[in-house]
């Protein structure tokens, strides 16, 4: 949007139909019984939805002139410490102490709110603000949700993501789209068959032969 | 200090039959039989181990030979010796309340005089016309003083980087807030000069009443100069307090305020995008609101200490101890601040007499003795909760009295 590359409007015609189409499918994995075991009524969705729009809406004069004073250098850098946060603290489905989906959120819209305001309209910041929730807040829930149900196609769907992240870079910087491409690939693909390939030499095994150890408490026996 | 030891005041010879011992206190030298200065308040015990020693009494006078002291003056009390108990007790009594009100007097008196110098001064040249005439421009010099300030604010002041459109705002404002104190004070100048020559009559109750007016004068003149403290003041602490709080929430933590600690709390999506999107606003916007504070906060600061300063000169001309000082002066023996013991008599079988000598009191110790309560405006906060406050933007009430009504 900064370069003029994508029309706005156009990128909010792009996210409201998606995001329709995300509660949608939302809905229809489970079936109706997430309907019935959920708290949350669809008209309290649109309600939520409603004062994601007013407020982002009225703030977005405001968004726009924040970081005038502050160099560009600085919120670039700033943003991609933050979007680093968001990556290390994201709740990835493993039992870590550090997995923290609250923070991973909040630090991902300070991120995408810093780099709102360097667009040239307000309108651009507004938008920039919905698309970056959408992406962080939304896609998040859908994904956990396709996961649960249908495993199979949570794997086209990851692939796809990661293409249309691929695709959109070079239009930014060509030389950047590479080491993404690699790094990609490696983190995916090498390191899980590297660490398959480093069973092999593992020396410590446990199995029935071990001593037991207690790893709980005895509450459970005593309740 | 003051050590004391139950041996025979003084005797080399032990050889000698009994003699009544005495509680006596020794001077760091070592010399006995000379007791060091006591407090006010102390009493002196002499004690007698022996049931045949008889009662001990002791002679004082006044130096230089003038006589015995009166009775009332120094009180010694004594009584037979039974053994191992104190024998007698000579107390000496504090200021009676006679001195408080002669010096409550003379302060009064010389405030009094002082106050019509004042005013025979200002009236000789009549100078109210002057005064009067010089503070219309003043507060005018001060209000443009303010402006220019301000439009420096709005710049980019020292190299900082502000948010403009925040600052164009809050510059705007103060500075209007200016224009309306600038005509107030052109409204009120033609009527300047009779209140003041109204005001100055008011010198011939006292020195202290004319600097409490010029106090209050100082109060009025910049009382825009406090509105803009408490503005900024009000407005960094609300945002402060909103960072802490959803710093908080970017954490997804919140304050417990049953337990009065912070917990971890899951907060809505909604919640938290709004949460986040306030907190990068505020974040943004506070090195602007906190310039704007520690520039106002420094200029009323500026003015308490002032006022301070006067109020300071008022306490010291109310509480010092006039009287008592010139007491010491004249008369030192009237002001004790302890005794001397020398013994005239000490033989075996006979009563132990003792010469007693008033010690004057020292200057440092008759002003802080016989100081007059003062109005206590001293503030009541320390150096480090003034920190505090300051940093979280809580307003500062110099003159507020503990029993007071909180805000």
């Amino acid at each position: 949007m900064d370069e003029g590359l994508l029309a706005p409007q156009w990128l909010f015609g792009t996210g409201l139909a998606s995001s329709l189409i995300g509660y949608v499918l939302f809905y229809l994995t489970d079936g109706d019984e997430g309907r019935k075991k959920s708290v949350r009524t669809r008209r309290a969705d649109l309600k939520g939805a409603q004062v994601f729009i007013t407020f982002t809406y009225g703030f977005s004069p405001v968004l726009k002139t924040l970081t005038e004073s502050v160099s560009t250098d600085t919120i670039y850098a700033l943003a991609a410490f933050m979007l680093l946060g968001h990556l290390i603290f994201f709740d990835y489905g493993a039992n870590a102490a550090i997995a923290s989906c609250t923070l991973s959120l909040n630090v991902a819209v300070f991120a995408s709110v810093c780099l709102a305001s360097r667009l040239p309209r307000s309108l651009h910041a507004f938008i920039m603000a919905m698309s970056a929730i959408q992406i962080f807040a939304l896609w998040p829930i859908l994904q956990k949700k396709l996961k649960a149900c249908m495993p199979r196609s949570y794997v086209g769907v990851t692939l796809l993501f990661a293409f249309s992240a691929l695709g959109g870079l070079p239009s930014l910087s060509a030389v950047g789209a590479i080491p993404f491409a690699l790094l990609l690939v490696s983190i995916s693909c090498l390191c899980p068959f590297y660490l398959i390939h480093l069973q092999l030499f593992k020396e410590n095994f446990y199995g029935p032969w071990d001593e037991a150890e207690i790893k709980e408490g005895l509450s459970r026996f005593l309740s | 200090m003051l050590r004391g030891s139950s041996r025979d005041c003084g005797s080399p010879n032990a050889g000698k039959p009994e003699v009544p011992k005495a509680y006596c206190l020794r001077a760091p030298q070592g010399v006995p039989a000379v007791a060091t200065v006591l407090h006010l308040e102390q009493a002196v015990y002499l004690r007698a181990a022996q049931a045949s020693a008889g009662p001990a009494h002791a002679r004082c006078q006044y130096p230089q030979g003038r006589g015995p002291c009166p009775a009332d003056e120094v009180r010694a009390l004594w009584a037979p010796c039974p053994p191992l108990t104190p024998a007698a007790a000579c107390t000496l009594t504090p200021a009676e309340p006679a001195s408080r009100k002669a010096n409550t007097l003379v302060s009064v008196l010389l405030d009094m005089a002082l106050g019509l110098l004042l005013l025979s001064w200002l009236h000789r040249k009549d100078r109210f016309a002057h005064l009067a005439e010089a503070l219309v421009p003043v507060a005018d010099r001060v209000a443009e003083e303010l402006q220019h300030l301000l439009q420096w604010l709005m710049g980019a002041p020292a190299g900082l980087k502000m948010n403009r459109a925040l600052d164009q705002v809050l510059g705007r404002f103060f500075l209007y807030h200016i224009h309306l104190w600038i005509s107030y004070i052109h409204l009120m100048s033609p009527f300047i000069e009779h209140i003041l020559w109204h005001l100055g009559l008011s010198a011939c109750l006292g020195l202290t009443v004319a600097l409490s007016i010029l106090s209050d004068i100082i109060s009025l003149l910049t009382f825009h100069i406090y509105c803009f403290y408490v503005y900024g003041a009000r407005l960094y602490c609300l945002k402060i307090h909103g960072l802490s709080s959803l710093w908080r929430l970017f954490r997804g933590k919140k304050w417990n305020v049953l337990r009065q600690r912070v917990d971890s709390c899951s907060y809505d999506l909604d919640q938290l995008f709004i949460g986040t999107l306030l907190f990068t606003i505020l974040i943004f916007l506070l090195p602007t609101t906190a310039l704007y504070y520690l520039v106002f906060t420094l200029l009323r600061l500026l003015v308490v200490t002032v006022q301070g300063l006067v109020h300071l000169l008022v306490d010291l001309i109310n509480s010092l101890p006039l009287y008592s000082l010139g007491l010491r002066l004249c008369r030192p023996y009237r002001l004790a601040a302890g005794v001397k013991f020398r013994v005239l008599e000490h033989e075996a079988g006979r009563p132990l007499r003792l010469l007693m000598q008033i010690n004057p009191l020292p200057f440092s110790h008759v002003v802080r003795t016989y100081r007059l309560p003062s109005c206590g405006c001293h503030p009541k906060h320390s150096w480090g909760s003034l920190c505090r406050k300051l940093f979280f933007g809580e307003l500062i009430y110099p003159w507020r009295q503990r029993g007071d009504k909180q805000d």
